[in-house]
Formats: structure tokens, sequence, C-alpha cells
């Protein structure tokens, strides 16, 4: 069967009033806005006390000192620190939703941990963690009154004396590792005890409710659809598991990875029981994840970084994407148009998310969606080795280092491990391109399934009206963008530091990407248990998507590095100076 | 995206009426894949960490406690800290000495 046929449309698509609560992309907006709506009646509320005041006080500051020195001062830094510690999360309610819906917790050696630690254990580990925390904490305050002398050093002279200004700012730098070193090791000595299970399963009946609801009022059962869920629900949580063992987390082997695999195990083993089928809903699941996704895309932060961030990370990605798209049409010969989106978008973007949303834009196959997350897995792990070793071989600046990472590595994880390797000037770089990226996958999602209901999905010469594209258009990427448009413009009316506090810190990271971690979960487990392993088998006949790949992700180092040169060396090299 | 084909489906569910060898011959392979996944989590990875190339990443990656698998920005909080600190530098950036 041709991929183009099965794609095909005909000029009958109509719509009705009962499909906003009959289809399964009305639901999953109704789903998704439900629960960005609960968490801003949960968090916007409740700011930390005195915010307004501790706001105004560390803004103060930062302008005093911004004013002082050509460095940034321990001052400076105490100063966004402070700010930094103002988040909605650190309320009670914050706290009750991160116990209630945590996902399995780290472990080493013993898989139980991710469930379950008691007192004992608990102890133990905090007390082994408790001397590298007092080393840390020692260290700390050693740089910090070398970081102090040294830049009173340099204001001893007004801060004219080159050397002194250069030896302060490295002395400051110095104090700013250590101090990371230090939280690092304060998050492990805080080890507490848990009993995960009794939440999950209270969590596991909470969501089957929820997207019962939905199941009911599309026309299946929803008795029927709960108890499938609850092994789709299993596999999830295994999945978490395994992603949360040290060594997968070394290597990035994430949630989507062993969802699939997991899912894959069974469905080509002992084959997916009959009773699960009702749950198997991978579009339900990342539709409704991908609404949430939506709050995540703040417009706002394509400026983070200025100028030199917007032609890094929006100009590059969309001439690469393009470029590898055609590449795969004419030369390379890709069968699949939707495989070949996908792994573009995935390569170009950010990986997983962007492979997420640009295949639920063009309606990929699932098999597709699988092959692009399991590239994509394979090339960051070796990325993030071999870049950050790279960089440092031919001894190329960090801001460039950062921004070149931060363009090509897939992974957004793999971005920060990768940067901060490097040095955090590095990281902060890298962390900032990496997150403009992940902002255009809204507009990405958007131009792709315009693109595919007016171009792709019609006969050859037929002319295809607004209102036909209208009628096969995915309406949940009407929700995805609606919700990042009233976040991007709350975001924006609250003013920066207020939106960290309630929206980056309150109800995006306090509830709806918790939410949205466990529902792409949940889609890569149905995709998994609904996939035969002989029919992936098929789309790496010939080696095609690796080439594409490949190819691809060389256009992207080559281009990206060459811009990050011109926007953050030639033309904005004030910008730079700042970092 | 696609919905699969009933068909595609109907391959790889388990009916009432399996064979029972099929069904054993399916258990067996499930241990199977099972052993490849335990031999590779705690065999195969730990040891490829220990080449020289790879474990100082590796051991910053545990000291930081860094989520390398970590799919979005607000997944990870080192994002957090880097547009924080960014937007304060492009904010309140440090004074500019005349040359």
């Amino acid at each position: 069967m041709a991929d183009n046929e099965s794609q095909v449309v005909t000029d009958s698509g109509r719509g009705s009033i009962s499909d906003l609560w009959k289809k399964e992309d009305y639901w999953a907006i109704w789903l998704g806005f439900i629960l960005l709506v609960v968490g801003m009646i949960l968090y916007f509320p409740n700011a930390p006390e005195g915010t307004d005041k501790k706001i105004a006080e560390a803004n103060a500051s930062l302008e005093a000192e911004s004013a002082k020195a050509p460095f940034k001062t321990i001052a400076w830094y105490k100063a966004v620190d402070a700010k930094k510690k103002l988040k909605a999360t650190s309320s009670p309610v914050g706290k009750a939703i991160k116990k209630f819906t945590s996902k399995p917790h780290k472990w080493s050696s013993n898989p139980f941990n991710a469930l379950f630690m008691g007192e004992e254990a608990a102890k133990a580990k905090q007390a082994k963690a408790q001397t590298k925390y007092d080393a840390a904490k020692k260290s700390e305050a050693d740089a910090l009154t070398a970081a102090k002398t040294a830049e009173d050093s340099a204001a001893a002279k007004n801060f004219e004396d080159e050397s002194l200004n250069t030896a302060a700012a490295k002395a400051i730098g110095d104090w700013r590792t250590a101090h990371s070193k230090t939280s690092s090791a304060k998050k492990k000595a805080g080890a507490k005890p848990y009993n995960q299970l009794v939440y999950l399963i209270g969590l596991m009946i909470a969501l089957a409710i929820f997207f019962g609801i939905g199941m009911l009022a599309m026309g299946h059962s929803m008795p029927k659809f709960m108890i499938g869920f609850l092994f789709v629900f299993l596999i999830s949580v295994l999945a978490f598991a395994a992603a949360s063992n040290s060594t997968m987390k070394h290597y990035g082997i994430g949630y989507a990875a062993w969802a699939i695999i997991f899912g894959l195990v069974i469905s080509n083993t002992i084959g997916t029981p009959k009773w699960v089928m009702p749950a198997v809903q991978t579009e339900y699941y990342i539709k409704t994840g991908l609404v949430l996704l939506g709050a995540e895309i703040l417009f706002g932060k394509i400026l983070s970084i200025g100028i030199p961030g917007i032609f890094v990370a929006w100009v590059v990605t969309p001439t690469v994407l393009i470029t590898t798209y055609l590449f795969g049409q004419k030369i390379i010969k890709i069968p699949s148009k939707t495989l070949n989106i996908t792994i573009s978008s995935d390569m170009s973007v950010c990986g997983v998310s962007a492979a997420i949303a640009t295949a639920a834009a063009c309606r990929a196959k699932k098999e597709e969606l699988t092959l692009a997350v399991g590239l994509s897995l394979v090339f960051t792990s070796v990325m993030m080795i071999v870049m950050p070793a790279f960089i440092k071989a031919v001894g190329m600046p960090h801001v460039l280092g950062g921004a070149w990472m931060g363009g090509t590595i897939d992974a957004t994880g793999a971005v920060a491990a990768a940067g901060a390797f490097l040095s955090d000037k590095a990281l902060y770089v890298a962390a900032t391109i990496k997150m403009i990226q992940n902002v255009l996958i809204g507009v990405i999602a958007f131009c792709v399934a315009v693109y595919w209901c007016a171009k792709v999905d019609r006969v050859e010469g037929q002319r295809v009206s607004w209102m036909e594209i209208w009628y096969r258009f995915p309406k949940f990427v009407i929700g995805f963008i609606a919700a990042s448009i009233i976040f991007s413009l709350i975001y924006q009316s609250m003013g920066k530091d207020v939106a960290y506090v309630l929206v980056d810190h309150g109800a995006i990271r306090g509830l709806s990407k918790i939410f949205r971690g466990w529902f792409f979960c949940l889609a890569f487990a149905s995709i998994g248990l609904a996939t035969n392993f002989r029919e992936l088998k098929e789309y790496f006949k010939g080696g095609k998507p690796f080439i594409l790949y490949i190819c691809g992700q060389t256009f992207n180092l080559i281009l990206t590095l060459t811009m990050a040169y011109i926007m953050f060396y030639l033309v904005f090299p004030e910008i730079t100076a700042k970092i | 995206m696609q919905h699969s084909h009933s068909a595609d489906i109907a391959k790889n569910t388990v009916t009432s009426g399996d064979e029972p060898q099929n069904m054993l011959r399916g258990v067996v392979r499930l241990l199977l894949c099972v052993l490849v996944i335990l031999l590779f989590m705690f065999g195969v990875a730990p040891l490829m960490e220990r080449a020289p190339f790879i474990r100082p990443i590796v051991q910053f990656i545990e000291e930081r406690d860094i989520d390398a698998g970590a799919l979005y920005y607000t997944d990870i909080e080192e994002f957090s800290e880097a547009a924080i600190h960014m937007e304060n530098t492009m904010d309140y950036p440090p004074l500019d000495r005349p040359e």
C-alpha cells in the first residue's frame, strides 16, 4: 500500500457540533485544559510570602551591582540566588502534588528503591552523603572567601585594573562551581524514607477515571478501558523505574525508550492480552499530553539570550529541518513522507518531544515515531560524550561550544549534561539555546499540520479549500497552540520575575509537566504494546533513515557552528562579553 | 498518528483459542528478553562506563545528579537555573568599561 494513498482524504470531510464531545482530539483539549486551569487555580494564589518585596530587593541589588563592576559580583549572584528560591511549588499544595504524582525514584543496585525506601536505608544514604556534603560546604566557603578577597582587591582599584578584574571574575566563577557541587550534595544528603506504591495506586485510579470519562463520552466501554488501563499504567511505571536507574540516567536512556521496549517485548512474545487493548490508546494519551506541553511553550523565552539565540535556534533549525526533509524526499527518496518529516524534526529541533509533536501533527505511524525516537537516542548518547571532549580538545570558547551543543544535541537532558560538563558558562548558553528550540515545537507542529492538510493529503492536482483544510486539520493542535498563546500572554502580563514563581515553578512544573510526562509514557507504552516488531523492521530496510539522520545532523553541526560563531563573535560580540 | 489496523492488532493479541505451545514459546521469549535487558542494565552498560573516554562525564553526571534523559526544558532543573541566569545577565549586565 503506497503511503500517499493511505493518507489521502477525500473531499467529503465534514464536522458537526457533536464532534466536541465525541471526537478524541476535542477530548484531548478538554482534559488538557482542565488540568491547566486546575494548575492555575492551585498555584497562582500561592506565591511564597513576601515574593514581591524579595523580588524588588533582589532587582535593586542587581541594578546596583551591574553599575559597579565589569564582571558579575558576589552580590549579583546572591541576588539571582534569592530570586531562584521563590517558587510556588514550595507551598504545601505543591509538595502534596509532588508526593502524590511522583514517578519512581532513582536507584542503583536495588530496584525496590524505585518505589520504597525504609527509615534505616534512608538514614544510611543520608550518612553516606553527609560526608561529601560537609566537604562540599567547606570547599564552597573557602572559594567564597577567596572570591571576596579577589573582589575587594579589584574594588580597591575602583575596578580599573584589568588583571585584578580578571582574577576576581575567575575566583567568583570558581565559587559558583563549588556552589553547584554543594547544591547537588545537599540534595543527596536530604534523603528521606518513602513508599511510592500507595501513591501510584491512587494515581492509577485517578488517571483511569480521568481518561475513562472521555472514553465513555466517545462511545467506548469505561469499565473495559479502566481494566486495561491497569496494565498500560504498570508498563509505564516499569518504564519510569528503568529510566530511574542511575546507569541509565548516565546514558540518557529515558522513559520513552523504556516504555516502547517493554511494550514491544510484551506484544512480540506472549502477545498483548485482549483485555488490555481498550486502554491501548496512543493518540488519546499523546494528544492530551501535547495540549499540556503547549502551556510550556512560552514565546517570551525566545529572547532569553538576545538576537544571537533567535538566529541559532529559530533560523538555523527550520533551515536544517526543511533542507533535510527535501534531501530525504529528492535524494535519499525515503518512501514515507511522515517518517521523513518526523526524523528531520527530531534531529533538527529537540529530539523526542519534537518527534512526538510532529508525528501527531502529520498523523505518522507509530512505527515511524518509534524509529525516530530510537535514532535520536543512539546519536544523542554519542554526541553527549564526544562533543564536550572535542570542544575541550580544540580549545573552543565555551560560549561558542555551548551554543553549538545546545543547537545540535537532540535530547534536552543530554544538552544539560554536556554543557555542565564543559563549564557553567557553556551550560547556561547550551541550555538557553535548547530551550528556545523547545519553544519552536509549537510553530513546527502547526506548520506541519497545515502543510499536510493542504499539500500532502490530497490527490495530485486537487485544489483544497480553506474549509477542507479546517475539516482535515488535527484539532488537538488548536488546543496545543491555544495553551501556548494563553500561557505566553499570562507570562508576559505577570512580568518575568513573578511568572518564574507562579507559572514556571507553579502551574507548569508543579502540575502540567508532571502529568504531561505520565501521559507521554502511557502513549509510548501503548505504541510498544500495539507494534509488531516485523513491521518495525521494514522501516530499517536500506538504512535510509540512518543515512537521512547522519546527513541531516552533519549539516546541522556545520550550520549551527557557523551561525553561532557569526552571531556571538562577529555580529553581537557585546552580548557574548556579558555572558 | 494513524490508528493501527485491527488485523495488525489481532496478530499481537492473545485469544482464548491459542495453543499452549505458543504460550510456552512466548513465555520463553519473554524471559529471554528480560534476561537481555537485565544483562544490558547491570552488565554491559556499567562496563562501558568504565571506558576512559566515558568515565569523566559519567562521574560528573552522577555528582551533579543531572537527568540526561529529560525530554523538555521544564523537566530539568539546570535549565531553570540557566534561564534565570541568562535573563538576569541580559537585564542587568556587568558594567561596560569604555576602552
